[in-house]
């Protein structure tokens, strides 16, 4: 079981904490054409390798928060605020 | 003459004050205290302890641990009845009921031992491929009835289980020379540590020796507040160094009128900064036809049992053996009055370091076959380089040793990757990239008390002797705080 690095409450295990998918999704305007639509709505990248998600400590604090996380060997290389840009 | 117990001095892990009374398939035997049920078995001459899983073929113990892979038995009654426990990890105690796997009406004359004769017509997928019409279901019930091994007891548990979460700055997994010294130099550089023993006792390999190095080294990781777990088998690594192990609390509160509702197991979860695998090696088996059949077993088993629990496993013994480890079995079980008929060398002599010391040494020779069915009462021995006859040896109990292959499964379950060394002839862990989310390291000197096969230079050192480094890293892993979790 991973061990997440809540920013407002420490270390706590993987099971206090609900996974929101890919961050940093940018909205398309509303003139967009459908395919982007469709991209926004339903495509996501699943890359092997370092990945930028969004938890929540819906168990604890109840905040979200962004995670820089390797889907190879569950390394967590940051964490940050929700406002912040990705890391790069 | 076969399998029995032996004099006074032999026997560091039992008390012969204690006597203590069980039952296997319904017979009455003694054992001591300290016994496992594969050692009271074997000192009651039992070696017959139960049946294949398909074939029904008849298996005895084989090895003297975790590694046990024949020797099941059913232990309890009720609905304490434990299935397919290794004999090997059973500790006897005053009213132990236990029972034979896969065998009707008994363990000695096994109907199902109708599957061995007929194996050549049995091939792997048989069943599904035979029994396809009318309908595989028809036929299930009875296929499923005449395989498999024990029987669970199909009531409800009435015992108790719990769970415990820990957390340590270093944990050791063995507790070995290798894991104690691990152990004491981290606590000792201020780390909260934490020790598995999978045993009840402490020392792994040493432990039976009585060496005063493992007696220093308890008695300092007391001292120091090393958190010592006994009887603690770790089964698993995950994510972000977690380690999840059983300690089994039922041989400690075991007993006929034990009360209802005890605790029987506990499951530890601990996440540790640094887990250090020390859990050692296990011996190899060598190959030739019927090497499953009960009077085969691991050389250094044997020796354990020797000198561990006063078993002689056999009287007369046939060692076959591809490396010099094989030899200090042979002169230690001789020193326990074991006549040895002969060791069957499969090496040319130029590549055996080890002295013969007297012993009887077929050069190039490979054992070709097995008599004895229930039991073992000879073999066959051919030499491999040709050109000499075959002959047949009479003996009770044959030892296999096939050097030695670390156990590095925690390792590669942390997704280590591994490396074979060509001197040694085994694979060891290799070094994992800084940094990683899984940090499972190998001492150093979990691999020493191994020794080296095929290497003249390096070979015929008990474990004992075996150079053991206090491990050097192990202080300065301590000491670094740096968390696995890079935040």
């Amino acid at each position: 079981m991973m061990q997440l690095d809540c920013p407002w409450c420490g270390k706590r295990d993987e099971n206090e904490f609900v996974c929101g998918g890919t961050t940093h999704i940018q909205r398309p305007p509303l003139s967009a054409s459908d395919r982007d639509w469709g991209e926004y709505l339903f495509f996501r990248d699943n890359p092997k390798g370092l990945h930028l998600e969004r938890w929540r400590h819906a168990s604890g604090c109840g905040q979200w928060f962004n995670l820089a996380r390797s889907t190879v060997t569950h390394d967590i290389v940051s964490v940050y605020a929700m406002t912040d840009p990705a890391p790069r | 003459m076969s399998s029995g117990r032996l004099g006074a001095p032999f026997g560091t892990r039992i008390d012969r004050t204690r006597k203590v009374g069980f039952q296997f398939n319904g017979r009455d035997y003694q054992g001591f205290q300290g016994d496992t049920l594969a050692s009271a078995l074997l000192a009651n001459d039992v070696r017959l302890v139960g049946r294949s899983f398909k074939l029904h073929r008849p298996r005895g113990i084989f090895s003297c641990g975790v590694e046990e892979p024949t020797g099941l038995v059913d232990v309890g009654e009720g609905a304490r009845r434990t299935p397919n426990l290794r004999a090997t990890l059973v500790e006897v105690h005053e009213g132990l009921v236990a029972a034979s796997v896969n065998c009707w009406p008994s363990v000695g004359f096994d109907v199902g031992a109708v599957n061995d004769w007929l194996s050549a017509m049995l091939p792997a997928g048989f069943y599904y491929k035979t029994f396809m019409w009318p309908d595989w279901h028809l036929f299930e019930p009875w296929i499923r009835r005449a395989a498999g091994l024990g029987r669970a007891s199909g009531l409800p548990d009435p015992d108790h289980y719990e769970e415990i979460s820990a957390v340590a700055d270093v944990l050791v997994v063995g507790a070995g020379l290798a894991g104690l010294s691990c152990a004491v130099a981290a606590a000792a550089a201020g780390a909260s540590t934490v020790l598995l023993a999978s045993s009840a006792t402490l020392g792994g390999r040493l432990e039976w020796r009585a060496d005063p190095r493992i007696l220093a080294l308890v008695a300092e990781a007391r001292r120091l507040d090393v958190r010592i777990l006994t009887r603690t088998l770790a089964f698993g690594v995950f994510d972000h160094n977690l380690l999840c192990a059983v300690e089994s609390l039922s041989s400690i509160t075991a007993g006929a009128q034990r009360p209802q509702g005890v605790l029987r197991e506990r499951l530890w979860k601990i996440r540790a900064r640094h887990i250090v695998a020390a859990n050692g090696a296990f011996e190899r088996p060598m190959v030739f036809p019927d090497n499953d059949r009960p009077g085969v077993m691991l050389a250094a088993a044997a020796e354990k049992y020797a000198y561990g629990y006063g078993v002689a496993c056999g009287r007369r013994v046939v060692i076959a053996s591809n490396c010099d480890s094989a030899y200090a079995v042979a002169s230690s079980l001789r020193a326990a009055g074991v006549e040895i008929a002969a060791l069957v060398e499969r090496r040319p002599p130029s590549d055996v370091a080890a002295a013969a010391d007297g012993l009887r040494v077929i050069s190039e020779a490979a054992i070709a076959s097995v008599a004895g069915t229930r039991a073992v009462h000879g073999c066959t021995v051919v030499s491999v380089a040709g050109g000499t006859r075959p002959e047949k040896i009479e003996c009770d109990l044959i030892l296999s040793a096939g050097g030695y292959a670390p156990a590095v499964h925690l390792h590669s379950q942390a997704g280590g990757k591994l490396r074979w060394l060509d001197d040694s002839a085994m694979f060891v862990p290799m070094a994992r990239r800084p940094g990683s989310s899984a940090s499972v390291l190998a001492p150093v000197c979990s691999r020493r008390p191994t020794r080296p096969v095929m290497r003249p230079s390096l070979a015929g050192r008990s474990p004992g002797e075996a150079p053991c480094r206090p491990c050097p890293w192990a202080a300065s892993v301590a000491r670094s705080r740096a968390p696995t979790c890079r935040v």
